[in-house]
């Protein structure tokens, strides 16, 4: 590896200069978005502990994997989401195996209040307004696809549509969600 | 799969909704040899659309024992400094809690000492200067800080790249400038780099022939991290090359004794 690729090890320079800054620089991306890492692997798993211990994993995968990150393929906050929301839906998996499909699952809207309410953040709001604007059947699919982790042929058998619709859904809330949000990672980091 | 194929599927592929088949029909279109047309913006766009839907949900701070956990297990622990420094969210928060706390405790303090004794008038003297090493840290924890933060901020944009600077012969110091031409930012760090009493560490620009111009200087920070930014009137164009010189505190017109070097690659 050369003295360039490895400088850009993410986390600033995390690996060549392991020591104050490595430690800094990670508690600064844990500052910047640890709060919405709890939040999501607790929406997920709703269990506080095993959410924590989401949170631990996320960011030591983070650190020991600094010198994968590139920033080409999306910021560091976007990372750390990916990341935890990975290893969450793959507990969740875990603890429901077998039984998932016959248990019943409360079907609360999972994205919270599509309303924006009036003290949300800029960015919450305008997440918020863009699922808000979805047909709710296309929000529904990817609800589930987001916060269970569920394939189309698990949100089909689940809602009772047929595949097709399900893959057809899925596709334009996430095209949909795309357009409006692009560019939203980008600003906040 | 062709590459637009992908594109049409890449967001819902990060989202995780396809089924295995699928999933592997995308994992095999990426790893093939052949040159994409945008699957990788494609990629790009849907992991930021995934990660700004974590948006949707309010933030949960984590319990403080989280980062301390992380801390161990990643090795930092041993670098602790105090168990204080990472007890609080933030440097900020824990300058203001712990002012609070050393306020009201030195009001107390106070009373006692008026109240007569001379051994608490001592205590108070000892707590006093607890108090200003325990502020210094902090301030020096806050520069890091915002160093950390100066240098991901400019990590985090695509536009920037990573200039390593090296050592002139027979030193071992190491540098690395994070540059970005478009924002006319640059940030030059290092650890390697002690502060010398009645010295500075001056950064340079150079450009074509001209002579290195004086672009600011390396400021200490804790860990023995040095961080400065580069004056960004200097970046309106792309810089040759950066440097580091050890020169009489306050800086030279020109550079006495250069100890590192870094090209801006073309």
């Amino acid at each position: 590896m050369d003295v360039t690729s490895l400088l850009a090890l993410a986390l600033a320079a995390a690996v060549v200069f392991k020591g104050a800054l490595g430690k800094e620089a990670l508690r600064a991306l844990y500052d910047e978005c640890g709060a919405k890492v709890m939040a999501l692997a607790l929406r997920i798993l709703r269990d506080r502990a095993e959410a924590e211990d989401v949170v631990q994993e996320t960011f030591l995968e983070l650190w020991r994997r600094a010198e994968t990150y590139d920033a080409k393929r999306g910021t560091l906050p976007a990372w750390a989401v990916v990341v935890a929301r990975s290893r969450a839906i793959d507990r969740l998996r875990v603890r429901l195996s077998g039984a998932r499909m016959k248990e019943v699952q409360r079907r609360e809207a999972l994205f919270s209040e599509v309303h924006p309410p009036t003290d949300a953040g800029e960015r919450r709001a305008k997440v918020l307004s863009a699922l808000a604007d979805l047909p709710r059947e296309q929000r529904e699919a990817v609800e589930l696809a987001y916060f269970e982790g569920l394939t189309h042929s698990e949100i089909a058998a689940r809602t009772g549509e047929p595949l097709g619709t399900t893959k057809t859904r899925v596709r334009l809330a996430m095209q949909k969600l795309q357009d409006r949000l692009a560019g939203l990672e980008e600003a906040a980091s | 799969m062709t590459c637009e194929e992908f594109r049409e599927v890449a967001s819902v592929y990060v989202l995780g909704a396809l089924d295995p088949d699928d999933r592997e029909a995308c994992e095999a279109h990426l790893a093939e040899v052949s040159s994409h047309r945008g699957c990788e913006e494609a990629l790009r766009a849907a992991r930021e659309t995934v990660a700004a839907l974590a948006e949707a949900v309010p933030g949960v701070r984590p319990d403080r024992s989280v980062w301390r956990a992380i801390e161990i297990r990643a090795g930092f622990a041993a670098r602790a400094r105090r168990p204080w420094t990472v007890a609080f969210g933030s440097a900020a928060a824990a300058a203001a809690v712990l002012f609070a706390a050393l306020y009201a405790r030195e009001r107390s303090e106070l009373r006692v000492s008026l109240a007569q004794t001379t051994q608490a008038e001592r205590q108070a003297e000892v707590d006093r200067e607890a108090r200003d090493a325990l502020f210094g840290e902090i301030r020096s924890l806050e520069a890091t800080s915002i160093a950390a933060r100066q240098i991901l901020d400019l990590l985090g944009d695509p536009q920037s790249r990573v200039v390593p600077l090296a050592s002139t012969a027979g030193r071992t110091h190491r540098a690395a400038a994070v540059l970005n031409v478009v924002a006319h930012r640059a940030v030059i760090f290092s650890s390697t780099l002690a502060p010398v009493p009645g010295k500075s560490y001056e950064l340079w620009v150079l450009k074509g022939k001209g002579a290195p111009e004086p672009a600011g200087f390396l400021a200490g920070a804790s860990g023995g991290l040095m961080v400065g930014s580069v004056d960004p009137a200097l970046l309106a164009s792309v810089p040759d090359a950066f440097a580091v010189s050890l020169e009489p505190e306050g800086g030279s017109p020109s550079p006495t004794q250069v100890l590192l070097v870094g090209k801006v690659a073309g």
